[in-house]
């Protein structure tokens, strides 16, 4: 019974740091982790706490760190608008809360799934190149401008480029150089353009209003799980606002939460039935101990016990977040940067720096040219439907 | 100082089309590396190896240095003129079948 917790304690150490530190993943430290002469025991516990911390925390530097300048950059994340109108604690409340929710939500349906997924799967597994494209299509007609969509196309193709010419290269861990750039490093890059400071944020408090979003988040984590490269929380969301009224930043705050939280919970599901590890870090750990259905409820659980500790760290974390305003938030994001560059250069070598660098410059223009920042999951999503067909 | 969103947004296109070319010259070109280096090389490395031949038989045979790979000859032309021992000169891609790592033949220059 020691060694459990004591591998969820550690995880949840190690988790907390790679959720505060924009760019880093929780497969980044799995795979590190798979590099140590610890039992596979300890492995598959540390890295389910490391999976529920990082879901947690990495909500916070989203809302609070690497803020753009809004008359520079022609569209800002919800959570950034929510800290700029002095409600990032309120953001991260939601988040927290939402993640919670949909985490316990979709362990009580785990048993439902196991039965579901196989059936689900078998159904759609023809089709997936078809789903894939449509989704994208999709995403890209939600810009609904006509100059915008040719934008979006670009980017999505451009970054669809990207992914391929990666595939092709023999870059050790590639997505961590790719999506280092296109989220992490681009975002702060466009943060030096923001001269404004984090105004003083209120309480924490906020309506309950946002649960039917959690619910729609739950249904949407779980058919994540089912299709490659449709895994990125923001992205599923923009699918919902077809059907859910997302323009409120806390709903769709609420969204991505949980669609984060039931993605990574049915990612054991999807694991043990169809044997599709759609979390990186499941991935690594099924290699080193695999998993059936018997391991479920105590590795489950250890999820759930890591997300319940860490919703209550981040919860007085942000109580602290005033404390941002005395720090440089420009030093600490040039820190980020630099720290960036150095463990893509020893995880990847000098072709993760290329990819690195070509990730970043792709991952500007979102942002600069006012068009949603997952148009740049073309990376995943180009190679997936080349190799569906 | 006033940024042009355009400006940055024309050089990010540039230096992401110049990117991503260079990462595909980089994946058509061969490093030159040991065996033991492409052991542990990650998949899909493009890797030109040196060793002699143990092994051989019609479709792969066995390329060793101080360690030995498995290697797929594709039914190369060249791979035909293999024999026990021969010194051989092998480009291609590293990968990997239940986990075990071997080597998918492009060239082979034997002598």
């Amino acid at each position: 019974m020691m060694l459990p917790l004591a591998a969820v304690a550690i995880g949840i150490l190690l988790g907390i740091f790679s959720g505060l530190m924009p760019g880093m993943h929780s497969n980044t430290i799995a795979s590190v982790l798979s590099t140590l002469p610890v039992s596979p025991e300890f492995f598959a516990f540390a890295i389910v706490a490391v999976l529920g911390a990082h879901i947690v925390f990495q909500f916070f530097p989203s809302v609070f760190l690497s803020i753009p300048d809004d008359t520079v950059v022609a569209s800002v994340l919800p959570g950034h608008r929510m800290a700029l109108a002095g409600r990032g604690r309120e953001a991260i409340t939601v988040c927290v809360f939402s993640v919670v929710i949909a985490a316990a939500i979709s362990a009580v349906c785990t048993p439902l799934s196991l039965a579901a997924i196989p059936e689900i799967y078998a159904l759609i597994k023809p089709h997936v190149w078809a789903m894939l494209a449509f989704a994208s299509i999709y995403l890209l007609a939600s810009e609904r401008k006509a100059g915008k969509i040719a934008i979006a196309a670009f980017v999505f193709l451009l970054s669809g480029a990207l992914g391929i010419a990666t595939m092709q290269g023999g870059v050790a861990d590639p997505l961590f150089p790719a999506f280092s750039g296109l989220f992490a490093a681009s975002g702060i890059m466009l943060s030096f353009t923001s001269t404004r400071r984090i105004p003083e944020q209120c309480n924490e408090k906020t309506e309950l209003d946002f649960l039917p979003c959690v619910f729609a988040g739950v249904l949407l984590g779980f058919f994540s799980d089912l299709l490659p490269g449709i895994a990125a929380p923001a992205q599923i969301a923009i699918f919902a606002s077809a059907f859910l009224a997302t323009e409120d930043a806390r709903k769709f705050l609420a969204l991505v939460s949980s669609i984060a939280a039931s993605h990574a919970v049915f990612a054991f599901a999807s694991l043990v039935s169809i044997g599709k590890a759609r979390e990186g870090a499941l991935a690594v750990m099924n290699e080193i101990r695999p998993v059936n259905s018997g391991d479920l409820p105590m590795l489950i659980g250890a999820l759930l016990l890591s997300i319940g500790v860490c919703a209550f760290l981040l919860m007085k974390l942000s109580r602290h977040a005033d404390a941002l305003q005395k720090i440089g938030i420009a030093n600490l994001n040039l820190g980020i940067l630099a720290y960036l560059v150095c463990v893509v250069a020893i995880i990847s070598g000098a072709e993760g720096l290329l990819v690195f660098a070509t990730a970043t410059a792709i991952g500007l223009l979102p942002p600069l040219l006012g068009i949603r920042r997952t148009h740049v999951m073309g990376l995943v999503i180009v190679p997936s439907i080349l190799l569906a067909l | 100082m006033r940024i042009d969103e355009r400006k940055i947004a024309i050089a990010a296109t540039c230096v992401a089309a110049v990117g991503i070319l260079l990462i595909l010259f980089l994946a058509e070109t061969p490093k030159k590396a040991s065996v033991a280096e492409a052991v542990v090389a990650p998949q899909n490395s493009f890797l030109e190896i040196s060793g002699t031949a143990a092994d051989v038989s019609s479709d792969r045979f066995q390329l060793c240095d101080r360690v030995c790979i498995s290697v797929r000859s594709n039914d190369l032309p060249s791979s035909r003129l293999l024999y026990e021992l021969c010194p051989a000169t092998v480009a291609g891609r590293v990968q990997s079948f239940k986990g075990s790592k071997y080597f998918e033949a492009e060239r082979i220059r034997i002598g």
